[in-house]
C-alpha cells in the first residue's frame, strides 16, 4: 500500500509519448513571447515609445487587477480541495445517490455542493467515484456541473457580476447542460465509455501514476495524501491539506496568470471598437468566447473575473459561452479526461456541451438580448 | 525545464513555501501602501486581506514538509536509505524517470512570480490616459451601472455629484438647471470629441476591478475668468468648479469652468457605481 506500483511498460511509454507537459509550457512561453513582441513592435517612434511605456503600465495594472481579484478565490478553492482530499471519503456521497436516471443525473449536477471543486479537482474525484461504482450519468453530470455548481464559484460569479442574468443563467444553464449530457450517457454502457482501469476500480496506484503523469492542473496525488493520512503520517491532516492546497494554488495559478495576461493584453492592445464589432455579433460572439474559454483554460473559481473584462464589449449570450462551456471543457480538462474516459468519449464530452451551450448562447442573444 | 537543484524535495518545498509567502507579502504591501484600489474596487478589500491570511498559512505549511524531509533524510542516512516509503515516493512521485507534475521547474516558478515581479518593477499606477488610447469614453456598459448609480444621483446635491453622477443624469434625459453648480475632480484628456470643449474631464468607473473599468467624462471649456495660460497638461488631475452650458440633442452639456485647480491624484482614483 505504501509503495507506488510502477506502470506497465506499454502504458508508461504511451504516457511518455504524449509529451503533454512540454508542449503546454511551450504554448505558455509562446503566448508570453507574442505579448512582448506585440508591445515592443509599437515602439518605433519616440511618441509611440512613450505610449508603449504607458501602455505597458496599463497592461500591468489590468493584469494585476485580475490577479489580485482572483487570488482570494483561487486560494479558497485550493484549501477546500485540499481538505476534501484529506478528509472526505467517496463512500459518504455514494450512499445518497438515487437510482432513477433522471434523479441521478440531477443529483450528479448538484453534487458540487458536497464536493466544491473546480474543473481540475473534479476529474480525480469523479474517477475515484467511478471506481466505487458510481452510475455513469451521475459521474458525467457531476464532472460537467461541479466546476460551476459549487459555493466558491457561485460566490465569485456574484462578486464579479452581482445578482443578475449572468449569475443565475450560469447556474441554470450549467445544470441544464450537465443534466442533458448525463442523461444521454445513461444510454451508453460503462464499458464503452470508461477506460478499463477506471472500471476496474482496482488500479489505484496505476491510476495515480497515470494521472500524475497527465496531471496539469492539479490534484494527482490526492489519493497518496489520503493514504499517508490513513497511515498516520508525520504531518497532521490539516497541514497535509494545506500543503496540497499550496500545490493546487501554484498549479492552477499558472493558468490564471497566463489567462489574465492574455485578457490584459487584449484590453491594452486591441481597440475596444474592434472587440465591440466581434463581440456584438449574436452568433460569432458566442463561438469566439467559447474558443477563448477553451484556450485560456482559466480555473472556474476565477474565470468570472476574466469574463468581466469582456463584459462591456461582448453579448450576454457569449458570456454564457465563456462561463458555462469553459468550466466544463477546456484544454487542461480535456487532457485530464483522457485519464478516465476512452478517446471517443472525450470527443463527445467536448462536442455535446459545445453544441448545447452554443444553442443556449445564440438563443439568448437573439431572443432575450439582455 | 526542471533543474537538478529544483528536483530536490527540500528545495522544491522551500521555494514553494517562500513563493506563497512572498505573494502574501506582496498583496499585503499593496494594502498598506494604499495602492490596492488602483486594481480592485474597495468593496473587495476584505477579500485581499483574506487572501493574504490564506497565502501565509498555506505558505507556512510547507515548513512541515521541510521538517519531515529533513527527518527522513536523517533517517535515511542512519538506516542506509533502506526505507519503505521515502519522501520522493510519498510526495513527489517519480514515475517513468520523470518528476511528479507538482514539481515546478524554473519556468513554472518564473510564471508564478510574474505578478510579484511586475508589481515590484513597474510602479503602481491607476488607469489613466494611456488606457484611453484604445477605448472610447462611455462607449458601452453605461446601462449596466445605471440602476445602482441613478439612485445615488437623485439624493445628491448638485455640488456633491461626481462625473459619473452627472453623466448618468444627462444620460437619463436630465438637463442642468441654471442654479446647478458642478464641483468635480478628474484627469484631463485632450480629445477632439467636442469643438466647444478644451478637454474632457475623465474618471474611470470600476465595478469589480480595473479590468472592467469604463471611462466617463464631461467636456470642459474655460470660462471668461480663466485664460488659456491656465491650460492643463494631459493626464493631470484637476478640480473644476463651474456651470453647464446649454446642450442640444443627445450631446452632453459642456461644463464651463469658473475655477480650475491642479490637485493631487485622489486616494480613490476610480468611481464606483
Amino acid at each position: 500500500m505504501s509503495q507506488t506500483t510502477p506502470l506497465p511498460q506499454a502504458a508508461a511509454e504511451g504516457i511518455e509519448n504524449r509529451g503533454i507537459r512540454r508542449p503546454r509550457w511551450g504554448v505558455a512561453a509562446f503566448l508570453v513571447f507574442a505579448l512582448v513582441v506585440v508591445l515592443v513592435s509599437s515602439m518605433n517612434t519616440p511618441q509611440a515609445r512613450f505610449f508603449a511605456a504607458e501602455r505597458f503600465q496599463t497592461f500591468v495594472t489590468i493584469f494585476l487587477s485580475l490577479f489580485i481579484e482572483a487570488a482570494p478565490f483561487l486560494i479558497a478553492g485550493s484549501i477546500v480541495s485540499g481538505i476534501i482530499a484529506v478528509y472526505v471519503n467517496a463512500g459518504m456521497v455514494e450512499r445518497y445517490i438515487p437510482n432513477h436516471p433522471l434523479l441521478a443525473a440531477l443529483a450528479g449536477a448538484g453534487l458540487g455542493f458536497v464536493f466544491p471543486v473546480c474543473e481540475c479537482g473534479v476529474v480525480p474525484v469523479t474517477r475515484r467515484l467511478y471506481g466505487k461504482g458510481l452510475p455513469l450519468p451521475v459521474g458525467i453530470a457531476f464532472l460537467l456541473a461541479a466546476p460551476v455548481i459549487n459555493p466558491v464559484v457561485i460566490f465569485s460569479t456574484y462578486a464579479a457580476f452581482g445578482w443578475g442574468p449572468v449569475l443565475w443563467g450560469r447556474v441554470v444553464f450549467s445544470i441544464l447542460v450537465a443534466f442533458t449530457v448525463g442523461l444521454i450517457f445513461h444510454l451508453a454502457r460503462p464499458r464503452e465509455i470508461l477506460l478499463p482501469e477506471t472500471l476496474a476500480g482496482a488500479g489505484d496506484t496505476d491510476y495515480l501514476a497515470q494521472y500524475d503523469s497527465l496531471d496539469v492542473g492539479g490534484h494527482g496525488h490526492v489519493r497518496d495524501h489520503e493514504r499517508r493520512h490513513e497511515q498516520g503520517g508525520a504531518r497532521p491532516g490539516i497541514w497535509q491539506a494545506l500543503v496540497l492546497a499550496g500545490d493546487d494554488f501554484l498549479d492552477m495559478g499558472r493558468y490564471l496568470i497566463v489567462g489574465a495576461m492574455l485578457a490584459a493584453a487584449m484590453q491594452t492592445v486591441v481597440p475596444q471598437s474592434t472587440l465591440l464589432t466581434i463581440g456584438q455579433g449574436p452568433v460569432i460572439s458566442v463561438f469566439v468566447m467559447m474558443a477563448l474559454a477553451y484556450i485560456l483554460s482559466v480555473c472556474s473559481t476565477v474565470d468570472a473575473f476574466i469574463a468581466l473584462a469582456f463584459s462591456n464589449a461582448f453579448t450576454t449570450g457569449s458570456l454564457f459561452g465563456f462561463l458555462v462551456f469553459g468550466p466544463m471543457v477546456d484544454i487542461k480538462s480535456s487532457l485530464l479526461f483522457l485519464g478516465v474516459f476512452r478517446r471517443r468519449t472525450v470527443l463527445y464530452l467536448i462536442l455535446l456541451p459545445l453544441a448545447l451551450v452554443a444553442v443556449i448562447g445564440v438563443f439568448w442573444n437573439v431572443q432575450v438580448g439582455v | 525545464m526542471t533543474g537538478r537543484l529544483l528536483r530536490l524535495p527540500r528545495v522544491q518545498a522551500a521555494f514553494k513555501g517562500l513563493l506563497l509567502l512572498g505573494m502574501g507579502v506582496f498583496l499585503f504591501t499593496r494594502i498598506t501602501s494604499g495602492t490596492l484600489n488602483y486594481y480592485i474596487s474597495q468593496r473587495f478589500d476584505w477579500l485581499t486581506v483574506a487572501a493574504v491570511v490564506g497565502l501565509m498559512v498555506v505558505g507556512v505549511s510547507y515548513r512541515y514538509l521541510l521538517q519531515e524531509s529533513g527527518q527522513e533524510s536523517a533517517g535515511a542516512d542512519g538506516a542506509g536509505g533502506d526505507r519503505p516509503h521515502d519522501y520522493n515516493q510519498s510526495h513527489h512521485h517519480r514515475h517513468l524517470g520523470r518528476d511528479h507534475s507538482h514539481t515546478l521547474g524554473w519556468t513554472g516558478f518564473l510564471l508564478i512570480s510574474l505578478p510579484i515581479l511586475l508589481g515590484l518593477l513597474v510602479p503602481p499606477k491607476p488607469l489613466g490616459v494611456a488606457a484611453l488610447q484604445n477605448r472610447e469614453i462611455s462607449a458601452g456598459g453605461l446601462d449596466s451601472v445605471l440602476p445602482a448609480a441613478a439612485r445615488s444621483t437623485q439624493v445628491r446635491e448638485s455640488s456633491e455629484r461626481t462625473i459619473l453622477d452627472w453623466v448618468l443624469a444627462f444620460h437619463q434625459g436630465e438637463r442642468p438647471a441654471e442654479t446647478d453648480t458642478a464641483d468635480v475632480v478628474g484627469f484631463v484628456y485632450l480629445d477632439s470629441a467636442t469643438e466647444k470643449a478644451q478637454f474632457t474631464l475623465t474618471r474611470f468607473v470600476v465595478g469589480c476591478c480595473a479590468a472592467d473599468a469604463m471611462a466617463v467624462g464631461l467636456p470642459v471649456s474655460l470660462g471668461a475668468g480663466l485664460s488659456s495660460e491656465d491650460a492643463v497638461e494631459e493626464g493631470q488631475w484637476v478640480r473644476v468648479v463651474g456651470r453647464f452650458g446649454a446642450s442640444t440633442g443627445i450631446e452632453l452639456p459642456v461644463l464651463v469652468a469658473e475655477q480650475l485647480e491642479v490637485v493631487a491624484e485622489p486616494n480613490q482614483p476610480y468611481l464606483y457605481p
